[in-house]
């Protein structure tokens, strides 16, 4: 039966240290590693491009990727990507990690949840949906990691929320705290007219400024 | 506005303010962020001022996030003095934003509404900003102010 895991191509690289992953990120490859608990850790490099392209096309903590690693080592993993660096603000990636997930042995992984319907508190009573937990931390085999946990809110009133303990757990064991709620639906917060806020600015902003040099003039006399 | 209730010591030297902001550059609370893209100094008057325009945008619904503390007190000597004589006075506090910085999450209204009032927040700032979503810190939309 063909494997359905999206294939990818690394190679392995003998460079180390930063000026040469300067020059590797420059050239367009992002260096990596792969490791797992029953595989020898290999440094890797991968296509800049085609990372990006499957970052993009896969949820990234919960889809086994199928790591075709060619070089001094020629060998298939079956792989989860565990971390990925990126710069702050530029599309740039910095480095990935690949976990070789072992075989028959359960592993924890990060599944994100998503939510449907429009809860009840919502549209009839105004409410808003408060998404608190958007990650779910299971225990499973990696062959039947599911894509997602789905949470049905349509019933949900306002000051009603959905714990971890509701979740009726599959083929999985969560590791997630039950008593962590995942969505709740909150009284919207009424904000002050524009006008009366201003004045209060303007007022407020004298006595802070009062409280400033008295807690400072406190300080003083504490440091004395 | 915010400032911190006491502090240990009432002057601090200025600093610098290299590198990026490899904390604090996720998007974690709410839909949408807005990312400072160079280093400064934001007063509390500064964020009070966005967070005013944020809330007064969106009027009712949603929430808002400010993700960073003016916890950097700063000192100003009077005008017309002459040098020495010691460090001024506490002005004001500041906090200290990095590059790649998210300073305020907004979550629980509809995207168009959420987009403008951070359009509106990132004028009232001294930084070029942008405005991120979540899960794609990459391919957000550029804000300058």
């Amino acid at each position: 039966m063909a494997s359905k895991n999206p294939v990818f191509k690394a190679r392995t690289r003998n460079h180390f240290g930063k000026g040469e992953m300067h020059r590797m990120r420059a050239a367009g490859q992002v260096p990596g590693v792969v490791y797992g608990p029953d595989e020898e850790t290999v440094a890797l490099m991968v296509d800049a491009r085609e990372l990006n392209h499957l970052l993009q096309h896969i949820s990234t903590e919960n889809t086994i990727v199928d790591l075709d690693l060619s070089g001094d080592v020629n060998k298939k993993y079956k792989t989860l990507i565990r971390e990925v660096q990126r710069h702050p603000f530029k599309s740039v990636l910095h480095h990935v990690d690949f976990y070789c997930v072992p075989k028959g042995r359960k592993i924890p992984v990060n599944v994100p949840i998503i939510l449907h319907g429009n809860p009840a508190g919502v549209t009839e009573q105004g409410g808003i949906v408060q998404h608190v937990l958007r990650e779910l931390e299971i225990m499973v085999l990696p062959t039947s990691i599911p894509n997602q946990i789905d949470i049905d809110i349509s019933g949900l009133h306002i000051n009603e929320s959905i714990h971890v303990a509701d979740l009726k757990s599959g083929d999985f064991e969560i590791l997630t705290e039950e008593d962590r709620s995942i969505v709740s639906v909150v009284p919207p917060v009424v904000i002050v007219e524009p006008v009366e806020e201003e004045e209060e600015l303007a007022e407020g902003e004298l006595p802070e400024d009062g409280e400033a040099a008295e807690a400072g003039a406190d300080d003083k006399e504490s440091e004395e | 506005m915010l400032s911190p209730k006491r502090v240990k010591h009432r002057k601090q030297q200025r600093g610098r303010m290299r590198g990026l902001a490899h904390r604090g550059s996720n998007i974690d609370f709410g839909e949408f962020g807005l990312q400072s893209l160079e280093p400064a100094w934001i007063t509390n008057r500064q964020i009070e001022s966005a967070r005013v325009a944020l809330t007064r945008h969106i009027k009712r619904g949603g929430k808002v996030w400010i993700r960073i503390f003016p916890d950097k007190p700063i000192t100003k000597k009077p005008a017309e003095t002459r040098m020495g004589k010691g460090k001024g006075a506490p002005e004001g506090w500041v906090a200290v934003v990095r590059s790649g910085r998210i300073m305020f999450e907004i979550g629980g209204v509809a995207k168009e509404l959420a987009l403008e009032a951070l359009r509106l927040a990132s004028h009232k700032l001294p930084v070029k900003c942008r405005i991120v979503e979540r899960h794609s810190v990459s391919e957000a939309t550029d804000e300058s102010s």
